[in-house]
């Protein structure tokens, strides 16, 4: 019988064809937060791509980098503990491993955590792909007194292991060439030595199934049949896991054991074998990182840190977006709109609207995207490749959990006070989809600074200071709520807090900007295609009278039930376009910045209690159709709406009487 | 249900072991079910290919180490869901008994640890039925979310459904494990240690993770196993 060569891997035949573009593929796999972001970005630099796994929701990057001659396709995977099953995650990128099959795998690794580390580590191994080890932060590790024999690991493993810190760019060289060398091979693996019940079967299998790897029947016993099916020819998958299945089950019943747990157990008692043979901790002194995390969750100062943080963000944003922002209208309208309005000044007006306000929507685009996304991000990035974000998730646990969420949606909450669209596309970290709803709409009722200008710039500065935190407070009265009846009733999973707390470390500079770079450019990609058009759409609608029309059509609502002057329904329209242009437009129509020449502070407070509420901008809702689709969206709209006319009635009426 | 018919036969093979002495004679076993001799046979061949008895011709039967700890299962679960039944829903203590011997069979572990756990935790003594009857809250079996900071112990229990036990496994936790309580909020959230690794729980999953105080030797790894 012809003796082909199934134990190096998924057979040839599901072999995906590689690019003809490509030499090498080249797959980064490790847990999060080992400085995998940090190694990627500098080998590929900014251009890089964000692609999702075909049929998933988990995204893949995909950057290049030449080695000589070598053109070679880089993929980080995202981080993961296991190659099991448990989340999404883990399942795509054990798929993309046996389906893909890249050339090589550079498992990087964190020497702080080594045990941790090795239990996927372990796993990798028994893929049967080329891989290479790359032990980073092995500054941190020196710090606590951690001392690695990087031979002894690298023989034990069967694999190069290679130092690195990634921050620094030490070792990144040396671990890409070894990764290149032709005289990687997949002999001579670290076998774990398994519970004596699986050796035992497994020795039955070798009889059957010669040609079949260690590895894969392992993943059979384990009743993993994706992982069989892809690593071997139809027939013999079938025939192994029917096998494997009765050999489990007899091995269940009559010893009481599960299979699973059996492996697990034995995989992490192996890597906590290998650390103790390869690290001798030197002393452990008391670094000053570990000083400041106990700080950091401890009962009151925990809090107040987190407050200050909040804070600290909200203004920093609030400044440098702010500045920025008016840097970019400024330039839009002297180099761009200004000249287009006198250029096209002769025009036929349906034209010069269609063109200005197409032109205006991109100004908007530029001025949400640059001064709030990319400034909100690169803070957070720093806050999350800290590590202080999960500190923040911990010490939040308890409150976002009466609002139906669990800690680690404060990132988008707070993302939701700069800007909404930053807000919703950082909700795809949830684990659920009933979580993604609930937090979207809690940002969609988050005052973002836009709304905040209102906010400021008209109650703030023509009504009182503290009516304008009045509404703040209003507002939060009304996220709670909404999240209470939410989390109560909203049907879907409810999951626990379930994190891991990474040590603290410093950011990486040019991994925060990479990731900040992305997410401005997708913001982009999704959100001007809505912006021009809705722009245009608005241009034509208004040089065609149709806003005239649309005014005094819905004046009993503006008048009789909100008390407001007429015009605001117009300027409302403009809000649902970029929420200050409210604001901007309502001096247009008043004839005057002065507000208070024409307007009640009732009229006022209750004009900006609604633009905060009423419905989410065009950016937002691309946003909101990207993320979680119409139906969704479109209910969150609805719901905004209505609650905007409920509470905008309410004030009225309440104003009337006091 | 198969299930069923072989803990109705170790049950009975149990308590007619106790009360006439074992080896026990299959025809004893056909008279106190109500079975032809012929299916008591056959079923007991099948128990013993199981190896849950052990079967002489023209001595009888008795239960293996697997059967007892079968049983004693069975036994525990019985114990309490009658308590349950009794104390928390109120019924008859009769009616409890006779439904509890039907659920016994049907409910999972999951709902009868979760029965356990409402027990314990509304300080419902649960007075096992005899002194090996193997009952968390007679040792000092303690829910993560009663510990301190500082405070070790080993995982014994966690009833939790499979996708957080499968979360938590994958990021080092299972039970057997040592862990040490690092960081808690009054109220709110727990971290753990364990190997080397920071675990943030929350509040809701804390409280079913049952731990036993006080370190357990390091689950033997490598070649020094089995």
């Amino acid at each position: 019988m012809e003796k082909t060569e199934i134990n190096d891997g998924p057979a040839a035949n599901i072999r995906k064809a590689r690019s003809a573009d490509f030499d090498m593929t080249i797959a980064f796999v490790g847990n999060p937060s080992v400085g995998k972001s940090a190694f990627f970005s500098r080998l590929t630099g900014v251009g890089v791509v964000v692609a999702n796994y075909p049929g998933t929701t988990v995204e893949l990057t995909h950057g290049s980098v030449n080695v000589g001659s070598k053109k070679l396709d880089v993929v980080d995977l995202p981080g993961i503990y296991s190659l099991g099953a448990s989340t999404e995650d883990e399942k795509v990128a054990k798929r993309y491993l046996l389906h893909e099959y890249p050339d090589v795998i550079i498992n990087v690794v964190d020497a702080t955590r080594l045990e941790r580390n090795l239990f996927l580590t372990l796993q990798l191994l028994e893929l049967n792909i080329p891989m290479v080890v790359a032990l980073n932060q092995m500054d941190a590790a020196k710090e606590m007194g951690i001392e690695i024999d990087i031979e002894k690991l690298s023989k034990t493993l069967g694999v190069p292991v290679v130092p690195t810190i990634a921050t620094k760019g030490v070792g990144l060289e040396d671990t890409v060439l070894a990764a290149l060398d032709e005289k990687l091979s997949i002999k001579n693996r670290h076998r774990v030595h398994y519970d004596n019940h699986i050796l035992r079967a497994i020795e039955k299998l070798d009889k059957d199934f010669p040609e079949i790897g260690y590895g894969i029947k392992v993943r059979a016993l384990e009743r993993d049949q994706e992982f069989v099916k892809l690593s071997c020819r139809p027939h013999d998958a079938d025939l192994l896991l029917i096998t494997s299945e009765s050999i489990t089950d007899d091995i269940e019943k009559a010893h009481g054991m599960s299979i699973s747990d059996t492996i697990v157990r034995d995989l992490y008692g192996e890597a906590g074998y290998i650390v103790d043979r390869v690290t001798t901790q030197v002393e452990h002194k008391i670094t000053f990182k570990e000083r400041i995390d106990s700080v950091l969750t401890s009962e009151y100062v925990g809090i107040t840190g987190l407050v200050a943080a909040l804070l600290l963000t909200f203004f920093v944003v609030f400044t440098v977006g702010g500045f920025l922002e008016e840097g970019i209208v400024s330039l839009f309208e002297t180099f761009l709109i200004s000249p287009a309005e006198s250029l096209l000044a002769g025009s036929h007006p349906v034209i010069r609207n269609v063109i200005i306000y197409s032109l205006l929507g991109v100004e908007a685009g530029f001025a949400i995207a640059i001064p709030y996304i990319a400034v909100f991000y690169v803070i957070l990035s720093l806050f999350e490749d800290s590590g202080y974000l999960t500190r923040a998730s911990f010490l939040l646990d308890n409150w976002t959990h009466k609002v139906g969420l669990h800690g680690r949606a404060i990132i988008p909450l707070v993302l939701g006070m700069g800007c909404s669209v930053p807000a919703i596309m950082s909700t795809r970290t949830l684990n659920t989809v009933r979580e993604k709803r609930i937090a979207s709409v809690l940002i969609a009722l988050t005052p973002c600074s836009a709304r905040t200008v209102i906010i400021i710039g008209l109650v703030g500065t023509f009504v009182g200071y503290w009516a304008a935190i009045s509404i703040y407070v209003l507002e939060l009265v009304i996220i709670f709520a909404t999240g209470w009846v939410l989390g109560k009733g909203l049907p879907g999973e409810r999951t626990g807090l379930i994190m891991e707390m990474a040590p603290l470390r410093k950011p990486d500079r040019r991994a925060t900007f990479q990731k900040t770079w992305l997410r401005v450019r997708e913001f982009m990609y999704i959100a001007f295609p809505l912006l021009v058009a809705g722009s245009a759409l608005l241009g034509l609608v208004d040089s065609l009278g149709v806003l005239d029309v649309f005014q005094n059509a819905v004046e009993p609502i503006t008048v009789g039930i909100f008390g407001l002057p007429a015009f605001a329904a117009t300027a409302l329209v403009f809000g649902i376009l970029r929420k200050e242009m409210a604001l901007q437009i309502l001096a247009v129509l008043a004839g005057t910045a002065n507000f208070a020449l024409v307007l009640t502070p009732l009229q006022m407070y209750s004009f900006a209690v609604i633009t905060t509420i009423y419905i989410p901008c065009v950016a937002t809702i691309a946003i909101l159709k990207h993320e979680l689709g119409w139906k969704d969206t479109t209910a969150i709209s609805l719901f905004t709406i209505t609650l905007a006319l409920v509470i905008g009635a309410l004030i009225n009426m309440i104003g009337m009487n006091l | 249900m198969i299930g069923d018919r072989i803990e109705e036969y170790l049950e009975t093979i149990d308590s007619l072991g106790k009360s006439r002495g074992t080896p026990v004679k299959n025809k004893d076993i056909a008279e106190e079910l109500g079975f032809s001799q012929a299916s008591v046979s056959e079923m007991v061949q099948k128990l013993a290919d199981e190896g849950l008895v052990k079967h002489e011709p023209y001595h009888g039967t008795e239960l293996t180490n697997q059967g007892i700890l079968q049983v004693n299962s069975i036994r525990r679960k019985h114990h309490v869901i009658e308590k349950f039944l009794s104390d928390v829903l109120a019924l008859d203590p009769e009616v409890a008994h006779n439904e509890a011997c039907g659920l016994e069979h049907t409910l999972s572990d999951l709902v009868v640890e979760s029965m356990c756990n409402y027990l314990g935790n509304n300080n419902i003594d649960c007075k096992p039925a005899d002194g090996n009857e193997h009952c968390p809250f007679k040792e000092s079996y303690v829910s993560l979310a009663d510990l301190k900071e500082g405070d070790c112990g080993t995982v014994v229990m966690m009833t939790l459904s499979d996708p957080s036990k499968e979360r938590l496994s994958s990021l080092g936790m299972i039970t057997g494990e040592n862990i040490e309580v690092k960081r808690k909020q009054k109220q709110g959230s727990t971290s753990i240690l364990t190997r080397g690794t920071e675990i943030a729980l929350g509040n809701e999953i804390a409280k079913k993770i049952f731990v036993r105080l006080g370190m357990r030797k390091r689950y033997p790894r490598g070649k020094d196993r089995n």
